[in-house]
């Protein structure tokens, strides 16, 4: 059997202003090479009102050319409110609901879902438990090592998707750093996280690149590159690779990845690509090696890093 | 009883243990010294026999003993956990702390008799996950995330049959936990995996140009003046810059101190006050406990303590209780 590779492109993490982030969906929509798109409010429940207008448009737009949409749900819930909007979000479509907080687990119902990479799914009990509730899929989470990876891929129970591409998800708090260092408060926040489409970095004293602060979230400073990995993953039996939309050109970021995947480039050719492309940007894939996540570990591509 | 609310107060060692019993506490949590619990830390916690003479001795004096085995069991080796949960089933501990969907739900299926309390590190932060939790695991208490303020505490009381336990004192955690991976990011090792956050082994301290630098890995935490008292480098607590702010961006190196609330919290149906600190000294634990069972017993506002010989000269802060930073 043949087992189909699949390119899904991540939720929106950063704040886009709404034409940014509208122009961006109607061009996945027309011209990427992508099987599955998730969309939704991951972050913050006071960004909610910012897809409001455009959030509909979107999803019909990506429907219409043969997307599979995938609703994710915000990371951390804490309030009522919160709750509230996620389950009119579930009550008023019939995707698939990617869950990133177990609050949200028992107002699904009978939905389609899946488990995203929020939620803790770190050995085979765990993952054999939401497979008894009858996921859809599973996310991995970005900490997982390789040998986890490998022992819960090995079970083969469901599909299993990996992230491959982009900053990633390192902790999320009630508190809004980014408000804060704008001077604004999270109450009146003016929505100052739409200024930075990556992220905002945060250097150490010594100025040596450290974090990225997107509203309540903290994400890695380095992206997050698997070409070196996905062979071996592919290996395992995984064919999902998740890229997370950042403000390059992600058409040419998700080309790259593709011809990759469908081993039409070499990794180290992948990579090449990718750095022209992305010359500033530091990459790494420590966690997937067990050791620090801001690493990027060579073995893969040992002609290629510095 | 003199109280309606139970203080439940850490042990890392069994002297510490029973340091803790004598002090006064309701309910003294420990850890195995493995990576089961997340004070992971050398030289620290308890193993199967000290734990059985500390059972011992607490149980002699009307003090229970809950053990946390609340990191999260590493896929293909799950063995230590679940011999880890047995072990406090046959010890007949009073609660097991879990935070793992899967041994939750092994527990469950191999020892339903052991009682289950939910770890802050599953992060169950509304009424709906305690709701989830409970209803597939049957679990009898969860301890609350830092992140709730007093209002969404006595919202959650008021809306789960569920007993609560919240932070009372010690170490702020910023953001939500069980869901950080700052410490593994940057060291490998992060609370979830291994039990511990910004690791000791990864900390060095230097000196340059009149000042003490403190790094976590290759990363400059902090740095202090002369004379400036020099906190650890936990990541999420060290100064750094951000567009043209420079400072604790995070968090202030604050402490938790929930004492003033207390009869509002009492009021709320908060079923018990957790201090925080399995890796402090007896001395520390001896002084909280006796201050918070002061003051649960009397039920008062008069809590003029000077915590701050305790609180490593950091400020006293209620933390997200208040919503400081609304």
């Amino acid at each position: 059997m043949v087992i189909k590779n699949k390119i899904t492109l991540g939720p929106m993490l950063f704040n886009w202003p709404e034409k940014k982030k509208l122009d961006f969906y109607n061009m996945i929509a027309d011209e990427a090479n992508v099987d599955i798109v998730y969309i939704g409010e991951v972050i913050c429940q006071k960004r909610f009102a910012c897809w409001g207008k455009i959030y509909d448009n979107i999803v019909e737009r990506l429907t219409q050319a043969g997307k599979e949409v995938i609703i994710s749900s915000l990371a951390l819930i804490n309030t009522e409110e919160e709750l509230r909007i996620i389950k009119e979000y579930i009550s008023n479509s019939e995707l698939t609901i990617e869950a990133n907080d177990v609050s949200i687990i028992n107002i699904i119902g009978d939905r389609k879902y899946c488990i995203g990479p929020y939620i803790n799914v770190y050995n085979e009990e765990a993952l054999n438990f939401y497979i008894g509730k009858g996921i859809s899929h599973i996310t991995f989470s970005p900490e997982l090592p390789q040998d986890s990876i490998k022992t819960l891929a090995s079970l083969k129970t469901t599909e299993y998707e990996i992230s491959v591409f982009g900053r990633i998800p390192l902790a999320i708090s009630a508190r809004c750093a980014h408000a804060r260092i704008y001077n604004q408060k999270k109450s009146n926040c003016k929505y100052v996280c739409e200024k930075d489409l990556n992220g905002l970095k945060v250097s150490t004293l010594d100025s040596q690149p450290f974090l990225t602060i997107n509203g309540l979230q903290t994400m890695s400073y380095t992206y997050c590159n698997m070409l070196g990995e996905i062979d071996y993953l592919q290996k395992l039996g995984i064919h999902r690779f998740r890229i997370y939309p950042h403000d390059y050109d992600m058409l040419k970021i998700i080309n790259i990845y593709q011809n990759v995947i469908e081993k039409k480039l070499s990794a180290q050719e992948g990579w090449l690509k990718l750095s022209d492309h992305m010359p500033d940007v530091k990459f790494s894939n420590g966690f997937f090696h067990d050791t620090s996540g801001y690493k990027m570990m060579q073995s893969a591509i040992p002609q290629i890093t510095e | 009883m003199s109280n309606s609310i139970e203080i439940v107060c850490p042990a890392g060692t069994l002297p510490g243990l029973k340091t803790a019993v004598d002090a006064g506490a309701d309910t003294v949590y420990v850890g195995f010294r493995n990576e089961t619990n997340a004070r992971n830390f050398p030289g620290l916690n308890l193993d199967k026999k000290e734990l059985t003479e500390g059972i011992e001795y607490a149980h002699a004096k009307g003090t229970k003993i809950y053990v946390a085995i609340n990191t999260f069991a590493k896929a293909g080796k799950t063995e230590i956990w679940k011999e880890s949960i047995q072990d406090a089933s046959e010890l007949n501990v009073d609660a097991a702390i879990i935070a793992d969907i899967g041994m939750l739900d092994y527990c469950k299926k191999n020892f339903p008799k052991l009682r289950k309390h939910l770890s802050v590190q599953a992060s169950a932060s509304s009424f709906n996950a305690i709701n989830f939790y409970s209803e597939n695991f049957d679990v009898k208490r969860v301890v609350l995330p830092r992140v709730l303020t007093i209002n969404e505490i006595e919202d959650i009381c008021k809306k789960t049959s569920v007993e609560t336990e919240i932070f009372a004192f010690g170490g702020l955690c910023v953001m939500a936990e069980g869901k950080c991976s700052l410490s593994s990011y940057i060291t490998g090792e992060s609370p979830n995996t291994k039990g511990v956050c910004s690791p000791a082994s990864h900390v060095r301290y230097e000196n340059y140009d009149d000042k003490l630098i403190s790094k976590l890995d290759q990363f400059t935490i902090n740095k202090f003046e002369n004379g400036e008292s020099a906190g650890y480098p936990t990541l999420c607590k060290g100064r750094f810059k951000a567009n043209n702010t420079i400072g604790y961006l995070f968090d202030e190196p604050s402490s938790l101190n929930i004492i003033a609330m207390i009869p509002r919290l009492i009021k709320s149906g908060v079923k018990a006050l957790k201090i925080e600190g399995r890796q402090r000294g007896q001395a520390y634990v001896s002084k909280v406990v006796s201050e918070f069972r002061k003051a649960i017993d009397q039920a008062s506002y008069d809590h003029k303590n000077n915590f701050s010989s305790i609180s490593e000269g950091q400020q006293p802060t209620t933390g997200a209780f208040d919503r400081l930073w609304l």
